[in-house]
């Protein structure tokens, strides 16, 4: 075995969501680790879960943490789809590279749990939209150059999601704070744990406005945007997120050696069948 | 700076450097660092302790403090302990990143302590290509405080010691600096909640001047509102009660001046006059300069990473390793395995003090023993002079 050289790299913990632990590469690079069902049970109990526009509890823990870990064993599938030139579409989710060392993660025991979700991922580094929406909720008013910018970057989020879907893939939680900008100033999704490729499905996510979970102040663990932008957020959705925008674009630029008569048939059949087991995303 | 005296316990023959055991807390061992030719480095390596290692560190005092009612009652208390300390182990390189890192004074006043991560190849059970990735740090090499004032034992009784002029102004100067570096971590939002001096350590200049510098900052919390509660515990007198058994009891000849300096010191209203200040100071520096560059961009995507970019400060100041906060020891693995493997060893004879428990055990019968022979506090000048 290669003996590897000490200071090579030197990690450290920039925080978690309720999916991955994230670590700094100091690179410019992240990596991510998924949470054990243990430590996602910890992150989902302090969370809560609503049906969307409502403040009726979703479902019980158990079945929202399963969600949790089941919806991130999705990830290596997308990240790895062949596309004829998939350098465009990874660029928009921050260049993932599913990292070759699954080995690491050990057999699950009771007290540590990854299920499916038996891999780590690096992705570029980014600014999160989360902090910076953390920091505008704490100033006193909004200024007129924040309100500018920020009316700014939600059109540019709608410009980025629109791109995902000529890819034939969307995130169906529409998290502005899951979205930032990195070193070159390209705005990218970061939370890969959450997206589909089923159009009905994500058909339905606009037609309900999941997206207006970004303005709901029963959800607590969407950062906010200033209640002076919830009109103009509404609005500017409400014009952009459509079944019409999703058909105009949805896989028009899919092009891959992956997707054949077959697989895509095996992929809408499996689809339907985790439909029924995975009914949180499809409440 | 002088040299340290050459640690009595068996070393470890690495491939490149020596290692002399010197003792443990509850989250590492730590080993002064020598060349195979028994020449100092000048610096430690603190090696992490596991679970289980830090979970036997801890059991003995628990024992004494913690209140329960059974064997398996006790085992959970000591569980619970454990993963505490360890989540403060796992926090420490907070300390060295960002802002906090490129302030060269400041890690100075952190023993100029280096990260040392390495991947070290897992037992074979885990399969043929596992590592696994312990954080080491290295620090320069300094006697610990409480070691030095071990030499003023008993100082109130003339036999035993003696006390000159220079002496005491040293003294006064020590405890000036155990203010001082508390103020220090203020200002960067670190506050250490348990006030122990066994967490600082001391230098000698050729001069004779002293600088303490922190040893150990593992237990620190940066909640303002909590520290605001400690400060009203003034859990800094904790080393001067005989009952604290899990303090060094502070060599009674201090304990006035300690006192009066430290209860002027640490009070709620300084607390709030040096947090966060230098935080604040870098945070508003770096949004005007990314505003100006904002203002300046050409192209829309620039001037949005920059207000993006600006809105992340309170993050983003705080990250990322400096060249200099990364260990250049060149520590070989087989070394750092060495190390690791090393484990379950007792702190060495010279950590427990019998003077220190003769104090101790004089003031729990005689709590006004302290008071037969006080280091002259201004209050004692000032009356001195109305006296005379």
């Amino acid at each position: 075995m290669q003996q590897p050289k000490t200071g090579a790299t030197t990690f450290s913990e920039l925080g978690h969501g309720a999916q991955f632990k994230v670590y700094d590469m100091q690179n410019d690079r992240v990596l991510k680790i998924p949470l054990t069902e243990a430590e996602t049970y910890q992150v989902a109990k302090r969370r809560r879960n609503i049906v969307h526009g409502t403040i009726e509890e979703i479902a019980s823990l158990d079945v929202r943490v399963q969600t949790f870990m089941n919806s991130k064993a999705r990830i290596p599938a997308m990240v790895t789809h062949h596309f004829d030139d998939p350098s465009e579409f990874l660029a928009l989710i921050g260049n993932p590279i599913i990292a070759p060392v699954s080995e690491l993660l050990p057999e699950d025991t009771p007290e540590k749990r990854w299920a499916a979700a038996r891999f780590v991922y690096t992705q570029d580094k980014v600014a999160m939209a989360n902090t910076m929406l953390h920091n505008i909720s704490k100033m006193p008013e909004l200024l007129s150059g924040d309100e500018r910018r920020l009316k700014r970057y939600i059109e540019d989020y709608i410009q980025l999601v629109y791109k995902t879907w000529e890819y034939g893939y969307s995130d169906y939680i529409f998290k502005l704070g899951d979205t930032g900008t990195d070193k070159k100033g390209n705005m990218i999704i970061v939370d890969l744990g959450e997206w589909t490729t089923d159009v009905d499905f994500i058909n339905r996510a606009l037609v309900e406005k999941w997206w207006l979970d970004n303005v709901n102040h029963q959800k607590s663990d969407f950062p906010k945007l200033p209640q002076k932008l919830e009109d103009f957020y509404i609005k500017t959705l409400e014009a952009a997120f459509t079944p019409e925008e999703l058909a105009k674009r949805w896989r028009t630029k899919h092009t891959c050696s992956d997707c054949n008569e077959e697989t895509t048939t095996i992929a809408a059949f499996v689809s339907t069948k985790v439909a029924e087991i995975d009914y949180i995303d499809r409440l | 700076m002088t040299q340290q005296p050459l640690p009595s316990t068996a070393p470890l023959d690495g491939t490149l450097y020596r290692y002399y055991f010197v003792g443990h807390g509850a989250q590492f061992r730590v080993y002064s660092v020598y060349t195979l030719d028994d020449k100092p480095t000048g610096r430690v390596i603190k090696v992490p302790l596991d679970f289980e290692e830090t979970k036997s560190s801890i059991i003995a005092p628990l024992k004494l403090v913690a209140q329960y009612n059974t064997e398996e009652e006790l085992d959970e208390l000591a569980d619970k302990r454990t993963r505490e300390v360890m989540q403060f182990k796992h926090d420490m390189p907070n300390l060295m990143q960002g802002i906090m890192g490129e302030d060269k004074t400041f890690m100075s006043k952190l023993g100029n302590m280096k990260v040392l991560q390495a991947p070290i190849p897992a037992p074979v059970k885990s399969g043929p290509s596992a590592y696994y990735l312990p954080i080491f740090f290295t620090q320069d090499y300094v006697m610990t405080l409480d070691a030095y004032l071990q030499h003023f034992r008993l100082a109130t009784i003339s036999y035993t010691r003696d006390l000159d002029l220079r002496t005491i102004k040293m003294l006064k100067q020590v405890i000036r600096q155990m203010i001082a570096l508390n103020f220090l971590i203020w200002e960067y939002g670190i506050f250490e909640f348990v006030f122990k001096p066994e967490n600082l350590g001391i230098r000698f200049s050729k001069h004779g001047t002293v600088e303490l510098i922190w040893m150990d900052l593992a237990e620190h919390i940066t909640d303002l509102e909590k520290a605001e509660k400690i400060i009203g515990e003034k859990r800094w007198l904790h080393p001067l009660m005989p009952h604290k058994i899990d303090y060094q009891f502070m060599p009674t000849v201090l304990h006035d001046y300690y006192t009066t300096a430290c209860s002027r010191a640490f009070t709620v209203d300084n607390l709030r006059k040096h947090w966060r200040k230098r935080c604040i100071r870098a945070e508003s520096k770096y949004a005007r300069e990314l505003k100006m560059k904002e203002l300046l961009s050409y192209s829309h995507k620039q001037s949005v990473t920059h207000w993006v970019n600006r809105h992340n400060l309170s993050v983003t100041l705080y990250r990322g390793f400096q060249k200099h906060t990364i260990d250049d020891m060149d520590i070989p693995i087989a070394d750092l395995e060495l190390l690791l493997r090393d484990r379950h060893r007792a702190n060495p004879p010279e950590n427990s003090f019998r003077e220190e428990q003769i104090e101790r055990h004089l003031a729990r019968s005689k709590p006004l023993v302290r008071l037969l022979f006080p280091l002259p506090t201004h209050e004692n000048n000032r009356q001195k002079a109305n006296n005379s």
